[in-house]
């Protein structure tokens, strides 16, 4: 059902974008336990759906995160945003990017933030990558417009199939406006200060993270430290790991531990959570069709080498004659044997890779034997092509 | 002294032959221009370090199929185009086999620089199968930019063959 609801709503974005854009969704579904810092402690379920639309230089992402925790107490946080990277000036290149950002606690919405900066890219080599950063931006709550500051710098390399980064995100949050603007809050700091007598909040998060990816296997590992004389310091750390069981389906894990945002009031908490993820990207008509099944009956079968070759298998209905022809061959056609009614067999010596083949059957026109991937031929009729592992 | 007076004389008088040596298979079934102008295609794609045998394999799957002389010698000039221009995008390091299948990716529209992008993101591993299957995506109509991202993508987080066979057979 919801898979089901995912690629209609693929489907429908991405026929409306074009043609050589990408845009995928995915939803995780997840229970778990969390223990956060300041607020409720148990059980939670979350639903963290995401979107994501690529096409050339700009890529637009949508995220969020309901959890629902003991008692009813339920949290919303999402993020929208996009970045427009430019084309690379040797090995630099510029990218521009903003984000809008909203949470909802129950009852009552919590803050919004409007960001926007720029990051420059740096690419010493193919497999390392250097940035830095930086942003401007406010965040809205309690009827208040505060300003926001972040600058950043990471870098991030490649290592055969690990991706290692490092980053330090400075961000700067004035816990109250500028009194001379805003007499609402002065009003209320001169009432009792709520915030001890700080008037900004600064921390700097430092966060090496590192990732594997196999065939089925995706691990995510993260170790940090938030760096703060106005709020909190704590050791953070995060580990994902997901094992796909299908090619749009993984079952998920993640534990960690994760820091109170001072701007949006989001308390940390340590976390575990298992659930799946669905994944998806929208239907195209433009993908190859599917193969024929290596099972089929009539399809082109192809055995395991042995002494003498493999042995080439295939069905000819009422067939006299049945013949094959392919690089492997040197063209040369080939006559099969009968093995029984309808089958046919003959061996011969095929070495790992990819092949082309045409049957024929009776002396008629050569054609791609059932099974084989149709391919074009400057000859003229379409040959078949065959991976031998 | 008297080996080196041999080994001269063998030189002089096989050499040029072993030098150029007619593939048999061309002789004895394409009719004498034609094989004449392939074998020609031939031993400058060995002088060029190109991978030779795809070029008879042409030849010859023409042959089987029934083209013409002309058509033949039109198809191989084309592959040995494309196979120059596959060695010059992968590398002098490229395998026959990936300098092959680079030549069918140049074939179906995929640019020089395509290649030479995925060569640096798979280096020192084997491309054939990333090649052939950015080939396939391009011929079955895929959108380039599409299909060129999937293949990157793949390459760039060290995927193995099988990740990227699943790519053309997805719905």
């Amino acid at each position: 059902m919801i898979r089901r609801a995912l690629v209609t709503l693929a489907a429908i974005a991405g026929g409306a974008v074009p043609a050589t854009a990408q845009f995928t969704a995915a939803l995780d579904v997840g229970a778990g336990t969390a223990h956060s810092d300041d607020a409720f402690s148990g059980a939670v379920a979350s639903l963290a759906p995401s979107l994501a639309f690529e096409s050339g230089a700009l890529r637009l992402n949508a995220s969020g995160a309901y959890s629902n925790g003991p008692s009813g107490r339920w949290n919303f946080q999402g993020v929208a945003g996009g970045r427009l990277t430019s084309p690379r000036f040797g090995p630099f290149a510029i990218e521009g990017n903003g984000n809008l950002g909203w949470t909802w606690h129950q009852m009552v919405q919590g803050t919004t933030t409007l960001e926007a900066g720029v990051r420059a890219w740096a690419y010493p080599s193919t497999a390392i990558a250097v940035w830095a950063g930086g942003s401007l931006g406010h965040a809205y709550s309690l009827g208040v417009w505060r300003p926001l500051r972040r600058s950043q710098v990471g870098t991030a390399a490649r290592l055969g199939p690990v991706r290692l980064a490092l980053s330090l995100t400075s961000t700067a949050f004035d816990v109250v406006a500028d009194p001379g603007t805003n007499p609402t809050v002065q009003d209320t700091l001169g009432a009792g200060d709520p915030f001890g007598g700080v008037r900004r909040n600064t921390f700097t998060d430092g966060m090496v993270s590192g990732r594997l990816r196999l065939a089925t296997l995706d691990l995510e590992l993260g170790l940090g430290r938030r760096f703060s004389r106005t709020t909190p310091e704590v050791t953070l750390w995060s580990a994902t790991v997901s094992r796909s069981l299908t090619p749009d389906l993984a079952l998920v894990a993640g534990a960690g531990r994760s820091a109170t945002d001072p701007v949006t009031a989001v308390p940390g908490a340590r976390y575990f959570v298992l659930g799946m993820r669905v994944s998806v990207r929208p239907p195209t008509s433009s993908r190859p069709a599917e193969p024929l099944s290596r099972h089929d009956a009539g399809a082109l079968r192809i055995g395991p080498a042995a002494e003498g070759g493999r042995e080439i298998r295939l069905r000819a209905r009422g067939a006299q004659v049945v013949e094959l022809a392919g690089d492997f061959t040197d063209w040369l056609p080939l006559k099969l044997e009968r093995r029984g009614k309808e089958e046919w067999s003959v061996r011969v010596a095929v070495a790992p890779g990819i092949h082309r083949v045409v049957m024929r059957v009776d002396g008629g026109d050569w054609r791609p034997p059932p099974g084989t991937r149709r391919v074009e031929s400057e000859f003229g009729p379409e040959v078949g092509e065959i991976v031998v592992e | 002294m008297r080996s080196p007076a041999l080994l001269a004389t063998a030189l002089l008088l096989f050499g040029p032959a072993l030098l150029n040596a007619q593939d048999r298979r061309l002789a004895e079934r394409l009719d004498p221009i034609t094989a004449g102008a392939v074998q020609h295609l031939v031993d400058s794609a060995r002088t060029a370090r190109l991978p030779t045998e795809p070029l008879v394999q042409k030849a010859l799957e023409g042959n089987t199929l029934g083209a013409s002389g002309e058509r033949i010698r039109a198809a191989v000039a084309a592959l040995y185009g494309q196979l120059g221009r596959a060695r010059a995008a992968l590398g002098g390091s490229a395998t026959d086999a990936e300098v092959t299948a680079g030549a069918g990716a140049i074939r179906a529209g995929v640019p020089a620089d395509t290649l030479q992008r995925l060569r640096t993101l798979r280096s020192g591993r084997s491309l054939v199968v990333p090649i052939s299957v950015l080939t396939d995506l391009m011929t079955e109509g895929t959108p380039p930019d599409r299909a060129y991202r999937s293949v990157f993508d793949l390459a760039r987080d060290g995927r193995p063959d099988d990740d990227f066979l699943a790519l053309r057979e997805k719905p």
